[in-house]
């Protein structure tokens, strides 16, 4: 059984589609990538299955239980959280407040071992745990927004676009991250510009084109095919 | 005039800005959580000043007993507005949510007139005797406005960067969207915005009525200044209305000394619309 499994989903944010049949599965463990074109539906498409776009046809599941249409705060609870591509830090609050809110859900002992293990992840967090999110650096503020993301102990964390704007430097640091997460067996959906890196580590990519998967495969496999590369990946 | 005359507009200005903070406060918050500019805050005001003299004359309590009760009742009727009419309109624009708010301040305003009258109102009657201090005069009363302001705002202090809530209005207050995609319960958050905002504006318009007297528009007539005063700070942050308050408070009496007191309004007016000019974003500086 998939873990999160995405069939033949029509949606988007109002009168017009954005997706058009768009088809998705990530296993248990996976780092899974979407590429493809500005305006394509990547973003989209991770806010259909997360609850932030509707689906107007077509099914979403999580372990195999429904979650079309649920609530982002209904999914969270699941064990799937989201970092958006834009906005993904409260400003005002400190970095820990931050992985405070990440963990809102859960009265449980685990937040404070769970905190610990953000901040193995991302030592430069610990350092500066009291500094206010918003006067961080970009690179920083990505990290703050996957530490927030990881507070729920997810099974599967959504990624849009975790490397845009970043320095190539940052950029590398933020996928050998992703790997380290998902070395702890946390499965990992991302859309990527830096189609090339990300397929490079990725289990399974898709390249989505006008509201649907256009190719699907192992991500080596995508990046060996030379059709796809000239097409989508700038050559 | 002397320095000790300005010193007492100073300290009339204190507690001018006290009353102002508590109403700015409630403003902001509800600013940074809904999004909206609420309207009825100044009557929230005298909803609590009249509850309170419910209390003081219904039960012959004094003032100060019937103060968390007055506070309780203001924060229902906060509730109760938001849950019957406000909830209602969240989906539709600001502006709709903004003029509802002018009716609703409206509404209240008739209510306190139909069951108190129009006629001005006093917790007690009698003189207070003032204590003068360095040549200024200070009435009890000034002291239990400020000093009550002070531990209001310390707790909402507390509340805000201690609790789980607090912070979870903070982190609304910063990004809605966030918010809910990390399972803040949004709902919840705004039931407590209300339950503060009006709660503070109650404690606002009993120290208003013991500076000065209950009367049915007393807190349409602090709309402005309070507004002012949120503007100043920067609206939807509430530590910013600290600042505003007591800037707008100051400003307003400091200016009687040069002009007459039919323009405090006016003062109020003009520092709100330079804010506005030169630095939008508030005195306490941008963080977004
Ligand atoms: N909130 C929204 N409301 C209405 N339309 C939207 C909204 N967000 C995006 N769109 C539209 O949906 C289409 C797909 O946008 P989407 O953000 O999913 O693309 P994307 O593949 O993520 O692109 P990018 O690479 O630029 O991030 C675009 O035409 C966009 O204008
Ligand atoms: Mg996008």
């Amino acid at each position: 059984m998939s873990l999160l499994q995405v069939d033949a989903v029509y949606g988007g944010y109002g009168a017009a589609d954005i997706l058009h049949g768009a088809d998705l599965a990530v296993e248990p463990g996976q780092i899974v990538v979407i590429v493809g074109p500005n305006g394509a539906g990547k973003s989209t498409l991770m806010k259909a299955a997360f609850g932030l776009a509707k689906v107007r046809k077509g099914r979403v599941a999580f372990e195999g239980r429904e979650i079309t249409n649920l609530r982002p705060d209904q999914i969270v609870r699941l064990g799937m959280s989201y970092v958006p591509q834009e906005h993904n830090v409260f400003p005002s609050l400190s970095v820990q407040e931050n992985l405070e809110m990440g963990a809102y859900l859960r009265r449980d002992a685990g937040v404070a071992r769970q905190m610990e293990m953000v901040f193995e992840i991302f030592p430069r967090l610990a350092e500066r745990r009291r500094q206010a999110a918003g006067s961080m650096s970009g690179g920083e503020r990505q990290m703050v927004a996957m530490g927030r993301a990881l507070m729920v102990e997810p099974k599967l964390m959504l990624l849009d676009e975790p490397t845009a704007g970043l320095s190539p430097l940052f950029a590398e640091q933020t996928f050998d991250r992703i790997r380290d997460i998902n070395r702890r067996g946390i499965a990992i959906l991302m859309v990527e510009q830096n189609a090339k890196q990300a397929l490079a580590i990725a289990d399974q990519g898709y390249v989505l084109a006008m509201g649907r998967n256009r190719h699907g495969g192992p991500g080596r496999e995508l990046l060996a095919d030379p059709e796809i590369g000239e097409l989508f990946l700038g050559g | 005039m002397v320095l000790a005359d300005y010193l007492q507009l100073l300290s009339y200005g204190i507690i001018l800005g006290s009353i102002l903070t508590l109403g700015a406060i409630g403003v902001s918050l509800i600013f940074g959580i809904l999004g909206f500019a609420h309207f009825a805050h100044g009557d929230l005001m005298a909803v609590g000043a009249y509850a309170a003299l419910t209390v003081v004359v219904g039960l012959n309590w004094p003032i100060w007993a019937a103060f968390p009760f007055a506070l309780a009742a203001t924060a229902v009727v906060s509730l109760v507005i938001d849950q019957t009419l406000y909830r209602r309109l969240r989906r539709t624009a600001p502006v709709i949510l903004l003029i509802s708010s002018f009716g609703m301040a409206l509404i209240l305003r008739s209510v306190i007139q139909l069951v108190w009258g129009s006629q001005d109102r006093v917790y007690e009657s009698g003189i207070q005797l003032p204590i003068l201090i360095g040549g200024v005069a200070i009435r009890p009363n000034h002291i239990i406005i400020v000093g009550g302001s002070i531990v209001l705002v310390a707790l909402l202090h507390v509340f805000l960067r201690h609790t789980r809530m607090g912070k979870a209005m903070r982190a609304m207050s910063d990004n809605v969207d966030l918010a809910r995609i990390s399972g803040i319960d949004t709902e919840r958050v705004i039931i407590w915005t209300w339950i503060l905002g009006g709660a503070l504006a109650a404690a606002a318009g009993i120290f208003l009525a013991m500076e000065t007297r209950l009367h049915p528009t007393m807190g349409w007539h602090m709309l402005l200044p309070i507004f002012a005063a949120a503007i100043l700070g920067g609206i939807g942050r509430p530590y910013g209305a600290i600042a505003g308050g007591m800037v707008i408070g100051i400003a307003q009496e400091m200016s009687t000394a040069f002009w007459s007191p039919a323009y405090k309004p006016a003062i109020a007016f003009g520092l709100m619309v330079l804010m506005l000019i030169i630095r939008p974003t508030g005195l306490v500086g941008a963080r977004r």
